[in-house]
């Protein structure tokens, strides 16, 4: 008990959490990637769809914003990415 | 005097019908027909309601007949209503993220994919496909003067204006 008392004494207080995933971050990076994928492709296939090209302009905009976000989220997964381990 | 702007209205009108589209020039024209009824209608506009309709006229994307086919308002309408669930979701995913990192980089997707809604809301709002309606000045003034009252529960001191 005394020990790990000590234990705790000698390390060091984290201001806030570390650059690490956590199991909740996990589940809402892989719901937050379907969310994304789903986005991209339906957005994509609205584009495709519309008769006005200024729609399909704007649809086109946000599909590659979702595929942007897809890419941004997923390095987040990659364990390359020394900042999630 | 007021049939003159009235033609000129419907003129408006009649070249935008034959250039498509062209944004905010539409709503304009309205506004400026109440404009040249005077201020002394003014009054008689809020009473009905109708006269405080804020919309732009409808694009001719539409078909005449809507059958069950997807036509371009409804793929505009879909991807909104896309942009509005990735906005409530990532709501949270940003608000329960762990690190610092991962939760600016989720408030930058957030930040981005409102600005996206925003942009899909004016799309449909150029077409005509949104129609917004002004309040009664009256009825602001009233609730303004109702709060202003509840000053008097501040716990600060604050200075009024």
């Amino acid at each position: 008990m005394y020990q790990t008392n000590q234990q705790q004494a000698g390390q060091q207080i984290m201001p806030e959490p570390p650059n690490v995933v956590s199991t909740k971050d996990f589940l809402y990076l892989t719901d937050a990637l379907s969310w994304e994928l789903g986005a991209m492709k339906m957005m994509h296939h609205a584009a495709l769809n519309c008769t006005d090209p200024e729609i399909s302009t704007y649809l086109h905009q946000a599909g590659q914003m979702h595929q942007t976000h897809y890419q941004q989220l997923l390095t987040h997964l990659n364990p390359a990415n020394a900042a999630n381990m | 005097m007021y049939g003159q702007y009235q033609q000129q209205f419907a003129g408006l009108q009649g070249a935008q019908g034959m250039m498509g589209n062209m944004g905010m020039q539409g709503m304009q024209g309205m506004q400026g027909m109440q404009g040249a009824q005077g201020m002394q209608n003014q009054q008689q506009n809020q009473q009905q309601n109708q006269q405080n309709q804020i919309k732009n006229p409808q694009s001719n994307l539409l078909p005449k007949v809507k059958g069950p086919k997807i036509n371009d308002r409804d793929n505009v309408n879909l991807a909104l209503a896309q942009e509005k669930y990735i906005t409530d979701s990532l709501n949270v995913f940003a608000r329960e993220a762990s690190h610092r990192q991962l939760h600016n980089d989720v408030m930058r997707m957030f930040f981005e994919t409102h600005a996206m809604t925003r942009e899909l809301f004016n799309l449909m709002f150029r077409k005509g496909w949104y129609t917004l309606e002004g309040e009664q000045q009256q009825k602001l003034a009233q609730s303004y003067q109702k709060f202003q009252g509840y000053s008097t529960q501040f716990p600060y001191t604050t200075q009024m204006h």
